[in-house]
């Protein structure tokens, strides 16, 4: 009883922590978070017009940038806009041909002469940084809508974040994240109607803390997902064909029908019984009445999972993950300057590809090429291994025995020498020399080797990078946290 | 759901990955390498999730897409269409080999030219005749000595419109000047090859023979 009431306690205390305490002291590193709708975009920032949609209501949907918590996503530095309560009249705002510019009481009047008329300045930017822009817009005018927008061009670029769009008189003050694709951004407000007036005021810009990772581009990205049954029309089953990986497999299901699987996997399936499969299609035969029927990759029947669609199923109580499609799924950071020879990393990981080698992340093009460096890669469905490099590339490998989501936990002191492997809090240990020096400034790639090299087959569900040694009290909430993301209870 | 994967040929490659681009998807979708030989002859991509994005990579010209559930599945089925293999094809390169796609133990992709006995010939590095390494566009391996055209290094890649890139001797050199055709089959250091980082020689031809400038210090390099 009284282990019972510890366990409870630890969790609470565990669900009370943030990682966000991993970078108090101002320590380098990133922290990534699926659950976190708030920081993933499909494209490279806020999209007022196609928001991302809470996971399970709509088809699973692409991930491009997801932004770094890790330094509280705070606006920071200078004011990137000049004159962005327009006092200084229209200096500094460029109007297209189809729009001409005047400023009436403090605010900007954009009227437009044809359709997606708009006027907007240029501001210099970093590309791959995030940026939030606050602003303040209304239509004065007309009949269409008017939305504010940060583009890569002043015409015909790549928009990367908008405001919703809005046909109100009444001004409406919205703040939108973007990441740079350049040195240069233009900020514009824009009218869809030919002959409308438009009000734009008070716009700020400025730098995002952290570092985001961003897919190079739209077939890269990774799918946000909190899936876990692989099947559709779970609560009363039907017969159907399931796409299904080389890996063990569990059914459950209630009711007094049979299923009979043939395809991957050949022979009568009862409640609770795992079985390894092909790779391949999967069917699945339903004879009689079968309810609460669910299909998952692994060897143990996790709690039921309503599936209607792939588009309408129960996300609530079952953790998001990035998947990862064993491609070429990637996500890429800008550099970052690690400073010191200490290295914590916490991650949890579930992989079901059976290539031998698959990069989940790594720093440089290659953590045993380069020095400074480290990865972790998921070799198999039965190891981890984890390389790191001061001077000389050293690999600790660990071993699994059930394909299940982890939590792998990486350790590495390059002075000390000692490189650790956690996996599920089972450490594997090395002392050997990884030469010396600091870890260096390298950009972060998830999901595979750069340039394109060792898909990574399988699901993320947080990645927290800390350029400083973790241990005691502050190492078990790291993985607690992890842990309860990733829907892993740890011994 | 939107899940599909597609190929390109490799010489409608850049203009496709620009057009995506152009169209906001971003810059070089197509980056998979798929093989019929040494050389990639077709770029795959997997994408999920966006129906917006697959009909724009469908309305490429000489695009051919596949819908699938597995990603990887439904990629190795899209090559092999094109009588083409990519990386999760490729079996261990063990025992009697015939044409196609293999990885040795060390991960790195080797096509197979003609039917051998990897145990007669265990270092395939030797035997160029009968299997030679499959390139991957834009990455830097050890230079090793061209054959003919098929393994000449490229001023610019067709895959990824870049030079074509090598480590030697310590350093890492990309692809600065070519035969008219475009292929370098020079060592690092002799002709036509620059270090990373480096500005390029001024390179000549004298009788078929590299020379440098002469304002560069050296002759008849």
């Amino acid at each position: 009883m009284l282990q019972n009431i510890l366990s409870i306690l630890q969790k609470s205390v565990a669900a009370a922590w943030s990682p966000s305490q991993l970078f108090a002291s101002g320590e380098q590193g990133v922290w990534y978070d699926p659950s976190d709708l708030t920081t993933m975009f499909t494209g490279l920032g806020n999209n007022g017009s196609s928001p991302l949609q809470p996971i399970g209501t709509v088809a699973d949907q692409p991930i491009r940038s997801i932004l770094d918590k890790s330094k509280g996503l705070l606006p920071t530095g200078s004011e990137l806009i000049s004159n962005g309560d327009f006092s200084g009249g229209t200096t500094g705002w460029t109007s297209v041909v189809t729009a001409s510019v005047a400023v009436v009481s403090g605010e900007l009047n954009i009227t437009t002469s044809s359709a997606y008329g708009h006027a907007g300045q240029a501001i210099t930017t970093v590309a791959g940084l995030a940026y939030t822009c606050t602003c303040t817009y209304r239509r004065i005018s007309g009949t269409g809508t008017v939305y504010v927008e940060a583009n890569t061009l002043i015409n015909g670029g790549v928009a990367l974040g908008n405001t919703p769009q809005s046909s109100s008189s009444s001004a409406t003050t919205t703040t939108f994240t973007f990441i740079a694709q350049g040195t240069s951004t233009t900020i514009f407000a824009i009218a869809t109607g030919s002959g409308d007036v438009i009000g734009l005021d008070n716009v700020s810009v400025k730098l995002l803390t952290g570092t985001p990772a961003v897919a190079p581009n739209d077939a890269a990205r990774p799918l946000l997902s909190a899936r876990v049954n692989l099947l559709v029309g779970t609560a009363t089953l039907s017969t159907q064909s399931v796409t299904v990986v080389a890996a063990p497999h569990t059914i459950q299901f209630t009711g007094g029908g049979t299923v009979t699987a043939s395809g991957a996997y050949s022979g009568a399936l009862t409640s609770g019984q795992t079985f390894t499969t092909t790779a391949g299609s999967l069917t699945l035969t339903v004879s009689g009445t079968v309810t609460n029927a669910q299909l998952q990759i692994g060897p143990t029947a996790t709690t039921y999972q309503d599936v209607v669609t792939a588009s309408n199923y129960t996300a609530t109580g079952f953790p998001a993950y990035l998947k990862f499609d064993g491609v070429n799924s990637k996500l890429a950071t800008n550099s970052i300057a690690f400073t010191t020879d200490e290295m914590s990393n916490f991650v949890g990981i579930f992989k079901f590809g059976s290539a031998t080698v698959q990069i989940s992340y790594e720093t440089s093009n290659e953590a045993a090429g380069n020095n400074g460096t480290f990865n972790l890669v998921a070799d198999t469905l039965t190891t981890y291994a984890v390389a790191a490099r001061g001077t000389t590339a050293r690999v600790v490998t660990g071993t699994i025995t059930s394909v299940t989501p982890k939590v792998v936990t990486t350790l590495i002191d390059i002075s000390a020498p000692s490189q650790v492997l956690r996996i599920d809090t089972v450490a594997t240990t090395s002392t050997l020399s990884l030469g010396t020096g600091n870890f260096g400034n390298w950009p972060l790639y998830i999901g595979m080797r750069n340039p394109n090299v060792f898909p990574f087959t399988g699901n993320l569900y947080g990645v927290i990078i800390r350029n400083a040694s973790t241990s005691g009290a502050t190492l078990t909430s790291a993985e607690q946290w992890v842990a309860a993301k990733t829907g892993v209870t740890l011994p | 759901m939107s899940n599909f994967s597609a190929r390109v040929p490799v010489n409608l490659l850049q203009a496709t990955n620009a057009a995506l681009a152009t169209l906001g998807h971003g810059g070089n979708n197509f980056t998979v390498p798929a093989y019929a030989g040494p050389t990639a002859s077709y770029a795959l991509l997997h994408a999920w999730g966006d129906p917006a994005f697959e009909a724009n990579v469908a309305a490429q010209p000489g695009v051919v897409i596949l819908s699938g559930d597995d990603p990887i599945a439904t990629t190795s089925a899209v090559a092999t269409g094109a009588g083409t293999e990519w990386g999760a094809d490729a079996l261990p390169l063990e025992g009697i080999v015939t044409p196609g796609l293999y990885r040795d133990g060390l991960n790195v992709l080797w096509y197979v030219i003609q039917t051998y006995d990897t145990a007669t010939w265990p270092d395939p590095a030797l035997v160029p005749a009968l299997v030679r390494r499959a390139k991957i566009p834009g990455e830097a391996l050890p230079w090793v000595q061209p054959l003919d055209q098929f393994d000449a290094y490229k001023l610019v890649n067709p895959f990824t419109g870049e030079a074509d890139l090598c480590t030697h001797n310590g350093e890492t050199w990309y692809v600065t000047q070519a035969d008219g055709a475009g292929n370098n089959i020079w060592e690092p250091g002799v002709f036509g090859w620059t270090v990373v980082g480096a500005e390029p020689l001024d390179y000549v031809t004298y009788n078929s023979d590299p020379v440098f400038y002469e304002s560069q210090g050296v002759t008849y390099g």
